[in-house]
């Protein structure tokens, strides 16, 4: 018995020994950083960067949320975040940064050193949200929209599939942008963030390519969406085609596709893809009888639209779609089969062979 | 009792991540590592069925006890010091890299020796029971987290943002020569068989192990799961940059409709759990190899209230802990960890062949005695 007590008031003696005040600092002596911006400096080689922070209150209701936006320019980003730490009264916290923004001038330049940088800290989340904002990350920062309830919901709710799903909106992650900005064969991409005309919004229907140091290529939103459809099978988005003075809106509902590469002198990329879905605008009673048809008419047209956009892709030197890592892992191959690949994506072609199924027309015949 | 067999070897599987396992193959993932790991799996196969079946050739015996009946006095304590010495390395290894894990991800303003002031006494404290009471401690903890861990493991698996090509050229890299330390690592995945060192003791005479096909498909699906999903949401490239490799893998999840964000607070209280089972698994085992070592020692799987000396031996642990923790950093770790790895697999293979030679001399023995016995009922 005595022998347990022993332990017991040791246990407890080293224990008290060790609480000398609790690291954690409270709730409301935190200011959450709810989205972040880096732009590039008024003088070179500096960094603007710009935080959104949360003002807690307890009223929760539309334009009733509170943000409070810093910034600040510094020669590296970890200083900057130093500094605006003295801006504030309570301790910053990125635990709930979900969204990181890089200025377009910022991105002409490279992004290397802001990437070491959200690599490195332990609180910035792998699945925070990335953008390119248009002009810069600071006036899209400022921005206040009406619609918000929480501080920077309005920003989170746009990408994922939490809020609104769109088909121009692309999504993308930290972890898979920094997996892309190092992989062999699969170039990055980036949603462009821009204030609407009445900037009461946002507005992301475009989206940018990089390649491993900058900036290449930004898509047109009808573009956009060809690439969200076949890159990332985002199912909600739909096809349009002319069809005798009308328009025919075909609803996709579910998107499947796989590449095949052959290994040829000059490599032909073999794009499959079999979308299906419903009419959601037609003229009446356009599916009797000649389903087949608009079928085709629809094939056709999905087939030079995404060939236009590859080659576009390719001419500008990037590949968000990976092509290049799907060539090695289809043979198996090394760095002689890549430094092959890279002499050959320039002239390498496109085939799209699409097979689009309409499901049904809808309510009405 | 052959399912807290099992939960041995499914622990051992997925504790894999805090001993570098991944980060060691990850390193050498175009020079090696695929290969070895093809190796492994046979090897681990074999070397788990063939151990597994000369335990229980040895009924009620735990190596250490096997070790001091049929052998020289000598021999049989350096051996058992040496086993105890590769088993409490176990245990240190994990705390201390476990700790650092949560002061990283955690709160880096945290006196890290806190942390690791928790995790020892909860050490002390659950290796110091007798072995029955830390065999059905194991069963409860394993059946409150592998579920949970299942499903992150299967929420990563059918992820769409898994990236199949990066995992197949990095399996194309099979046709290199497999690398050792790889190999060491890639094995360590399939050692749940070893505690049977100990948890022999409970097994009774006539105990039949079945299902024993279950090991190496675990332990195969575990080696495939830490190795790969890392590649597939890193990249085969960007893999190499992480230091907390599976942290950072967890955090590339998301639970959207859960209650957590992000499923690394998930993954890191899960594997609170599984490194405590860990520690108390192998600090209770080399405790018992160090108690072993006494002259007429007899093993008691079940006694309540427990010895003295299991307490005693346990703090020593935690001590030896805490001067691990002062004297290393974040590459003598890396070091340790390796050298480790390798330590484990040569003691693995020792054993095998020493369990192997003994239960041939006991076979001859029995022999002998029955001829003898025969030959004397002749005359």
């Amino acid at each position: 018995m005595r022998f347990r007590k022993t332990i017991l008031i040791l246990v407890l003696f080293t224990l008290t020994s060790t609480i000398y005040g609790c690291g954690f600092k409270d709730i409301d002596k935190r200011f959450f950083v709810v989205a972040m911006g880096i732009d590039r400096g008024s003088k070179p080689n500096t960094y603007r960067v710009t935080l959104r922070l949360a003002i807690p209150s307890s009223k929760i209701e539309s334009g009733e949320a509170k943000t409070e936006v810093e910034s600040y320019e510094s020669p590296s980003i970890a200083e900057a975040v130093r500094h605006l730490k003295a801006l504030v009264d309570k301790e910053l916290d990125f635990g709930h940064c979900r969204v990181i923004l890089f200025g377009k001038t910022l991105m002409e330049t490279g992004v290397a050193d802001p990437l070491r940088w959200l690599s490195r800290r332990r609180d910035i989340a792998m699945v925070a949200f990335m953008g390119m904002a248009e002009p810069d990350a600071f006036n899209i920062l400022k921005l206040h929209p009406q619609s918000e309830r929480y501080p920077g919901n309005a920003l989170f709710l746009s990408f994922g599939s939490e809020g609104t799903e769109s088909s121009f909106t692309l999504t993308e992650y930290l972890f898979d942008w920094a997996r892309r900005q190092s992989e062999t064969g699969k170039d990055g991409y980036l949603p462009i963030i821009r204030r609407d005309i009445d900037n009461n919004s946002y507005r992301i229907d475009r989206v940018a390519f990089l390649d491993k140091q900058k900036l290449r290529l930004c898509l047109e939103p009808q573009e956009a969406q060809l690439f969200n459809i076949s890159a990332k099978h985002f199912e909600k988005s739909f096809i349009a085609v002319p069809y005798q003075g009308t328009r025919i809106v075909l609803a996709l509902s579910k998107i499947k596709s796989h590449v095949n590469i052959s290994n040829s002198e000059a490599p032909v990329v073999n794009y499959y893809i079999r979308a299906s879905g419903f009419l959601e605008d037609s003229p009446q009673y356009l599916l009797e009888g000649n389903a087949p048809n608009i079928e085709n008419l629809l094939q056709t047209e999905f087939n030079s639209q995404l060939e236009d956009l590859l080659y576009k892709i390719r001419d500008a030197g990037v590949d968000p779609y990976g092509f290049g890592l799907h060539y090695l892992a289809q043979y198996f191959g090394r760095s002689k089969e890549w430094e092959y690949w890279k002499k050959a994506y320039p002239t390498v072609s496109f085939r799209v062979h699409s097979r689009i199924v309409i499901d049904k027309s809808g309510l009405i015949k | 009792m052959a399912r807290y067999f099992y939960y041995h070897v499914l622990y051992v599987g997925m504790i894999n991540i805090m001993l570098f396992v991944p980060s060691i193959l990850e390193q050498h993932r175009f020079n090696g590592a695929v290969s070895a790991m093809a190796i492994a799996i046979v090897v681990g196969t074999i070397l788990a069925y063939v151990t597994t079946s000369l335990f229980l050739r040895f009924p009620g015996m735990g190596l250490a006890d096997i070790y001091n009946n049929l052998m020289p006095r000598g021999i049989a304590v350096a051996l058992n010091l040496a086993g105890s010495v590769v088993w409490m390395l176990a245990g240190i290894l994990v705390i201390y890299s476990y700790s650092a894990t949560i002061q990283q991800f955690f709160n880096p303003d945290m006196n890290p020796y806190l942390f690791l002031l928790l995790m020892t006494i909860a050490g002390i404290w659950g290796a110091s029971r007798c072995t029955r009471t830390v065999q059905f401690a194991q069963e409860i903890l394993l059946l409150l987290c592998a579920p949970l861990i299942l499903m992150i493991l299967l929420k990563a698996i059918f992820s769409p943002w898994l990236d199949w090509d990066a995992i197949r050229v990095t399996s194309g890299y099979v046709r290199t020569t497999p690398s050792f330390i790889s190999f060491c690592a890639a094995t360590f995945i399939f050692a749940g068989y070893n505690t049977l060192a100990v948890y022999n003791r409970l097994l009774p005479k006539g105990t039949k192990i079945r299902f024993r096909w279950i090991t190496p498909l675990f332990c195969t699906f575990f080696l495939f799961v830490s190795f790969f999903i890392p590649i597939g949401f890193h990249g085969t490239v960007g893999v190499g940059e992480h230091i907390y490799l599976w942290s950072e893998t967890a955090d590339s999840m998301i639970l959207e409709y859960g209650f957590v964000y992000r499923v690394l607070y998930l993954f890191l209280l899960l594997y609170t759990a599984l490194s405590l089972m860990f520690v108390m698994n192998t600090w209770h085992t080399a405790m018992e190899f160090i108690k072993a070592c006494r002259p007429k020692h007899t093993s008691q799987p079940e006694q309540f209230p427990v010895p003295r000396a299991n307490w005693w031996i346990t703090i020593a642990f935690a001590g030896i802990t805490f001067l691990y923790s002062l004297w290393t950093n974040e590459h003598r770790n890396q070091w340790v960890n390796e050298n480790w790895l390798i330590a484990r697999a040569i003691t693995d293979f020792v054993t095998v062949l020493l369990l192997g030679w003994l239960a041939i001399r006991k076979i001859r023995k029995n022999k002998s005695t029955v001829q003898l016995e025969t030959a004397t009922q002749d005359s």
